[in-house]
């Protein structure tokens, strides 16, 4: 693992790589961030979420002062609240232990930016020079641990948790750290050994390998329904979120673990929360849907057409500018059924969205058949009946399969927030009786299954 | 006779919780999709830039009647500061200067930040003099001196807020049947 | 050379942890000196072309049994437990073990010279698996040792789960 990070950053005992390499090589390293910039989307998801489902409009009124406040439906809220947790003061308890108190909310956070580098965001590039073919890992480390290296990770965080939950030194934060780390170590075995059947059907722990195998058979959730349900359940006890949130339950033990903390240590643990979910759901969708494949077509199929599978990406952007576009349309038509006050300024805001979204629609959509006429993806070369193709041809496609995988990961978050806002808080009991007697059980018998079919369909040795 | 309802004990489906928590995550995507697709059908009011209409029965913040005369109609008898649960009303009497009424207030403060809205002070008053039917609910200031409300501002209505059928309002200054009143109660009636 | 900087990195790390457990107060220090210790163990590890060991010695050993370990700390009340001594100088009888083990230690190293080829990545996972589990090798009696551990390890399990539910015969649990 270390070695790769080495042999990776400092070029040590590999052949020279060219600038092209040394740019994507180095550029991956931004996929470090996605979580990051998942959040925002997630956060403004949730709400958004949680108020349609309680039948309610959510937050909507913080505005950027232009076009008579442009709200954007409350996806502005997200900012202004980042605005609020910066510039609290950041209190610290007097009987609190000062150095774990502040370095602890920070450990969980930073495992959520280490993760991203074990997932392959996109298939090896391969790519013709002109001499010789270069070829570059879809992942930050491709090490042969994988997974695994992200499961050491995030059995790493629980420090974070318990860390600050024993050095804000209160009897409610030290119950609510208590119970997330039982819950924690609990889960982190069927979590484990769920996942083991389809590391016996792939051969590997590293992901790109369970990828490649998902993308030549099967998904992987076809092949192991139950494996997907326990490590789905699992994870979300992970998280700590409904209906596994019994660490930070407000009812009993008034916030658990981060109880004491406020301003921006609060948003460590709140947006790691989050961040936590986005790796998760990315996980998920690599294990069990297939990662950056799209069904039915092979990562060399995807070059040859990458044409097209560009243009559909762009059209589909378009379509959806061109659904925001009608969606502006009708709150329009109900807003100025309302008889609010504000009538004016908010048709003024809903008019410039219309028009910006009207215009943008079409044009991206043009850009699609533009695409589609103007690219031609064509093979430099042939080794072994596989096509090679230019740099350009390979990169495009790894774009849209970072497209199709985060896209694949929303469906999992939404599945997060789907949950939480339907399912009530287990109790605690439950959750252990669930997470000892049930998932465990059924990762055993998964695992002893999948071994035994595996074996009669494939008759190794 | 009492209804007794035997519990029924749960299926193989039902205990299984599974098919139970898919038919739970069906009943919230279900309000999910008709709220994104019908917005106007949610029932909830943008507050407040859609004012909410309370209904005139209900208890909001007080107000003081007033004679047609623009006088209060409060008698200063400190029934209602002695009915009021949460202490929250001062009176200072003072003699009235109507020889048929003993005593009026000098002083009369109610602080809204202690009061319950209980409407305890509405029961308690014999000469109806506070009502609580100014439909207003939502009081918020920004420093709590503010939220003491005395008695210029408890007398500060306008006729024109309260129906036509309600005779007290109506005949207080401003109101429509200040003509009328004038003649019954024979007083002048001062505008200020 | 960048190995050599990234060893003494993790080797001083780890010699830090290690002290630190000794001369801790607190019970909870010297268990999270204990777990650096440990990751930058892994990182040793790692360093010595083992990934697989490196990030298996996280995952159950930093991440779940030290997690328990702490667990345990936080439950238990310690708050006078920093009345305790907390350096016994009888302890300094004992440095001869220690002080022999790591001869021996050297002596063989020094012996056998273990010449390894550091280059090749020999700790994957697969490499270990066929070195323990691939019976057409002659010289491979590990995949026994390994069920009788296994057997071993589950006969502790349930031992443990008797131990600790006293009343299993006379009280109806209640689910
Ligand atoms: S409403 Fe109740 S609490 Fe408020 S002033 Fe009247 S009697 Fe007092
Ligand atoms: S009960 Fe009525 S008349 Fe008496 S002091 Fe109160 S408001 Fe005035």
């Amino acid at each position: 693992m270390i070695d790769q990070i080495i042999q990776m950053t400092l070029n040590l005992d590999m052949p020279q790589m060219s600038v092209l390499e040394w740019i994507i090589t180095l550029g991956k390293f931004a996929f470090v961030f996605i979580p990051l910039a998942f959040i925002v989307v997630m956060i403004f998801m949730e709400r958004k979420g949680a108020s349609l489902i309680q039948d309610r409009l959510g937050p909507n009124r913080s505005a950027l002062p232009v076009f008579g406040g442009l709200r954007f439906f409350g996806f502005v809220h997200n900012f202004t609240d980042g605005i609020k947790l910066f510039t609290k003061e950041t209190f610290i308890p007097t009987y609190a232990h000062k150095v774990w108190y502040v370095v602890a909310p920070g450990i969980g956070f930073l495992v959520a930016f280490l993760t991203p580098a074990v997932i392959p965001w996109f298939a090896p590039l391969t790519w013709w020079t002109g001499d010789h073919i270069s070829q570059v890992s879809g992942m930050i480390i491709d090490s042969d641990t994988g997974i695994l290296l992200m499961f050491a990770l995030s059995s790493l965080s629980i420090y974070g948790t318990a860390m600050s939950a024993w050095a804000s030194n209160s009897k409610y934060a030290l119950l609510g750290g208590m119970r997330a780390t039982a819950m924690m170590i609990s889960y982190e075995v069927s979590m484990g050994l769920s996942l083991m059947g389809i590391f016996l059907l792939a051969g590997s722990f590293n992901l790109q390998h369970i990828v490649a195998w998902q993308e030549a058979h099967v998904w992987g959730i076809f092949v192991q329904p139950v494996a997907f349900f326990v490590f789905l359940t699992s994870m979300i006890a992970e998280t700590g979120r409904a209906p596994f949130d019994v660490a930070e339950s407000e009812s009993e033990i008034v916030a658990g673990y981060h109880l004491e903390y406020s301003a921006m240590r609060f948003g460590l643990f709140y947006m790691g929360e989050y961040a936590h979910i986005v790796i998760a759901s990315i996980i998920i969708a690599t294990l069990f849907l297939g990662g950056y494949a799209i069904p039915f077509v092979s990562t060399d199929l995807l070059r040859a057409h990458v044409d097209i599978a560009l243009a559909l990406c762009l059209g589909g952007l378009g379509t959806m500018i061109g659904g925001f576009h009608l969606m502006v349309r009708r709150w329009k038509k109900v807003y100025a059924t309302m008889g609010a006050k504000d009538a004016g300024t908010r048709n003024r805001e809903y008019s410039f969205l219309q028009f910006t979204s009207g215009v943008a629609s079409p044009v991206v959509l043009a850009l699609a058949v533009a695409v589609f006429f103007l690219l031609n993806p064509m093979a430099a070369t042939t080794v072994d009946g596989t096509p090679i193709f230019p740099a350009w041809v390979s990169i495009a496609a790894a774009a849209v399969q970072v497209v199709v995988l985060i896209a694949k990961a929303f469906l999992f978050c939404w599945i997060w927030i789907w949950v939480r806002w339907t399912l009530p808080r287990f109790r605690y009991d439950q959750v252990m009786s669930l997470g000892w007697k049930i998932l465990l059980n059924l990762a055993l018998v998964n695992l002893v299954v999948t071994a035994i079919i595996a074996k009669l369909v494939t008759g190794v040795r | 006779m009492a209804k007794v309802i035997q519990r029924r004990s749960l299926t193989l489906l039902e205990r299984s919780y599974l098919w139970e928590i898919i038919k739970g995550m069906g009943t919230t995507f279900k309000h999910l999709f008709r709220n994104f697709k019908n917005p106007e059908k949610m029932q909830l009011m943008s507050y407040p830039e859609v004012e909410v209409q309370t209904p005139q029965n209900y208890r909001g913040s007080h107000r003081l009647m007033k004679r047609p005369d623009g006088e209060p109609r409060c008698v200063a008898c400190y029934m209602c500061s002695t009915a009021c649960p949460a202490r929250c009303i001062t009176i200072e009497a003072e003699p009235s200067s109507d020889p048929r009424i003993e005593k009026k207030p000098r002083k009369f403060e109610i602080d809204w930040l202690v009061c319950v809205f209980c409407g305890l002070c509405e029961e308690a008053c014999p000469v109806d003099a506070i009502r609580m039917d100014t439909r207003k609910v939502a009081i918020s200031h920004y420093t709590r001196k503010e939220f003491i409300a005395d008695m210029p501002r408890l007398l500060n209505w306008d006729p024109k807020d309260f129906p036509a059928n309600d005779a007290q309002s109506q005949k207080a200054p401003g109101g429509k049947q200040n003509q009328q009143a004038k003649q019954i109660w024979g007083l002048e009636v001062k505008h200020s | 050379m960048i190995s050599i900087i990234y060893f003494s990195l993790f080797a001083s790390i780890a010699m830090g942890c290690g002290l630190y457990l000794l001369i801790a107060k607190h019970p909870l220090y010297g268990a999270l000196a204990l777990i650096g210790n440990m990751i930058s163990l892994a990182g040793i590890y790692s360093l010595l072309s083992a990934p697989f060991l490196g990030v298996v010695q996280i995952l159950t050993y930093a991440g779940a049994i030290m997690m328990l370990v702490v667990f345990v700390i936080m439950v238990l009340n310690t708050a006078h437990d920093h009345e305790v001594p907390r350096f016994d100088w009888r302890g300094v009888y004992l440095v001869p073990v220690p002080a022999a083990l790591a001869l021996l230690l050297l002596a063989l190293v020094y012996f056998n010279s273990p010449v390894a080829d550091a280059t090749a990545l020999r700790g994957t996972a697969q490499n270990i698996s066929q070195f323990m589990f691939d019976t057409s090798r002659t010289d491979n009696g590990y995949w026994i040792l390994f069920e009788f551990i296994g057997l071993l390890l589950l006969g502790a399990m349930v031992s443990a789960v008797l131990i600790a539910k006293k009343r299993l015969s006379t009280h109806k649990e209640d689910v």
